[in-house]
């Protein structure tokens, strides 16, 4: 974390532009010290906070120089974390070699007080069907146990069911909804040059420079943005009839152009996930409905869920502060 | 191998789509509810014993829902370790020169081995022609496919339905087929 530099950042845009600009931040949070907390707190900067797992799970694959696992750094940090958003977003990247511990991470997230766990798989990892296995095992573990979070009246996220559910209870993916690379989002490479997504970014070097969109000296390259746009909003013939379109996610060119090398060609492991795990989601939002589960219902049914649910908490928050008090 | 393939029949989800809401009454039944007519109505309704012409209605048997049935299917297969794919196209040849398209409601493609619960729209496509044919199948060379017609509820379905699957995958460990 550069942190001398982003304070700068912030003052240039404050100064030139008061406060029209909003920053956000993904981190692995080993350098959030109380101070770096202050000021995000002082100038509004939300970030979410990328943390596998347990702590088996999240030091195999994310290590400091010296090959040490960087949990323990992160898991001390949790509590002003929470403290300063409670709303903070847990992210989580699952690898064949960590599917294992899927269920036990995710359970360990929520109990050490996350209540926003977004969880992806790396699809451009060697999945073979061993490992669907273990996921689909994985998940049902984790089905039993939103079930019984939610029938307590427990408001929890987790990005692989509510998603899903959302896509049914709500409206399906649209064009542009998961994924709207080089249109509504796009990247900025420390050179200054313009990506569609982060993703295409890499080491920003000569290969990676054909992925550019433009500079910020110059401006867009509208023929190239453009390109992306329409190739990412291609319907993908590999889906067309699938009863599953428009509620999984393949719909995000990023991950297929990191995956396959091709925007609207989607790996073979985002096909083989989506089938297994909609049926179990599905199945889990089934018993919630069928338990005329309250909160389900409000969850993801009503439009003022977000609202009502901020106004309920922060009303129990302070019911809570005045029995201290 | 990990592959790409489209999902023929989706029909899992029975939770509600789009926006959920209880409709308001509109005017006219409110008014209906709230009069005099409708108290003097349910009185009467109310005072009857539900025999003879002021009796209800025929109530339709309720039956295992597909999605009820798969649960506890799949649950059983599971416990057997073995692994089924959700709604699978199967071409299905029989007899001397026929064949017919089956959406399996689970199947097991190294295995060959599956399930249908015939319920709804399936028995257009579950005759008793090829329903028959599956079954000969199984004294065969397959496909092991067990299909289970929609049946009345009960307290105890679920113990039914796990001894019946139970028994199926008994039969073909016996065989040697799995």
């Amino acid at each position: 974390m550069e942190f001398g530099l982003m304070k700068d950042i912030v003052d240039y845009s404050v100064q030139k532009y008061k406060r029209k600009i909003e920053f956000r931040l993904s981190t692995n949070g080993t350098l959030l010290s109380k101070q770096v907390l202050q000021y995000l707190k002082k100038h509004e900067i939300y970030f979410v906070l990328s943390i596998d797992g347990n702590e088996a799970q999240h030091d195999s694959m994310r290590r400091y120089a010296n090959s040490h696992g960087s949990y323990r750094a992160i898991v001390e940090r949790l509590d002003d974390v929470l403290a300063f958003n409670l709303y903070t977003v847990a992210v989580s990247v699952v690898v064949p070699e960590t599917a294992v511990h899927l269920a036990s991470g995710v359970k360990c997230l929520f109990e050490k007080g996350f209540r926003y766990v977004l969880q992806t798989l790396d699809y451009s990892a060697r999945w073979d069907r061993k490992h669907i296995k273990t996921l689909k095992k994985q998940y049902k573990i984790l089905s039993v146990f939103y079930y019984e979070r939610m029938s307590k009246g427990e408001k929890i996220y987790y990005s692989p069911f509510d998603e899903r559910i959302k896509t049914w209870a709500q409206k399906p993916y649209g064009k542009g909804d998961l994924c709207d690379l080089a249109n509504t989002q796009i990247a900025i490479a420390a050179s200054g040059r313009i990506y569609p997504c982060v993703q295409f970014i890499g080491t920003d070097d000569n290969e990676y420079q054909n992925n550019s969109i433009g500079s910020v000296f110059s401006g867009f390259d509208q023929q190239k943005r453009m390109y992306f746009v329409v190739q990412n909003y291609v319907e993908k013939e590999s889906c067309t009839g699938c009863a599953l379109n428009g509620r999984c996610a393949t719909y995000c060119g990023c991950v297929n152009w990191r995956a396959t090398g091709c925007l609207n060609k989607i790996p073979p492991i985002i096909c083989e996930h989506e089938r297994m795990l909609m049926s179990i989601v599905d199945k889990l939002a089934n018993k919630l409905w069928g338990d005329n589960n309250q909160l389900f219902k409000r969850k993801f049914y009503e439009r003022t869920y977000p609202v009502s649910s901020y106004i309920e908490d922060c009303l129990i928050k302070r019911g809570v502060q005045d029995v201290a008090d | 191998m990990l592959r790409i393939k489209k999902v023929k029949k989706y029909t899992v989800a029975q939770y509600p789509q789009g926006i959920y809401r209880v409709k308001p009454d509109s005017p006219a039944q409110a008014l209906w509810k709230g009069s005099v007519s409708s108290a003097v109505m349910l009185a009467i309704l109310e005072s009857c014993d539900g025999v003879g012409t002021t009796g209800p209605p025929p109530v339709l048997p309720e039956m295992v829902t597909e999605n009820e049935a798969r649960n506890v299917i799949e649950r059983v297969f599971d416990n057997n370790d073995i692994d089924l794919q959700e709604d699978v196209d199967y071409l299905f040849r029989y007899g001397i020169n026929d064949s017919t398209q089956l959406d399996l409601d689970g199947y097991n493609d190294s295995l060959n081995v599956g399930y249908e619960y015939i319920a709804g729209a399936d028995s257009g496509t579950f005759t008793p022609e090829v329903i028959n044919a599956l079954d000969s199948a199984q004294s065969d060379s397959g496909p092991y496919v067990k299909t289970v017609d929609e049946f009345e509820r009960s307290p105890d379905f679920e113990t039914y339905l796990e001894n019946l699957i139970q028994e199926f995958i008994d039969t073909l460990k016996v065989q040697g087929i799995i």
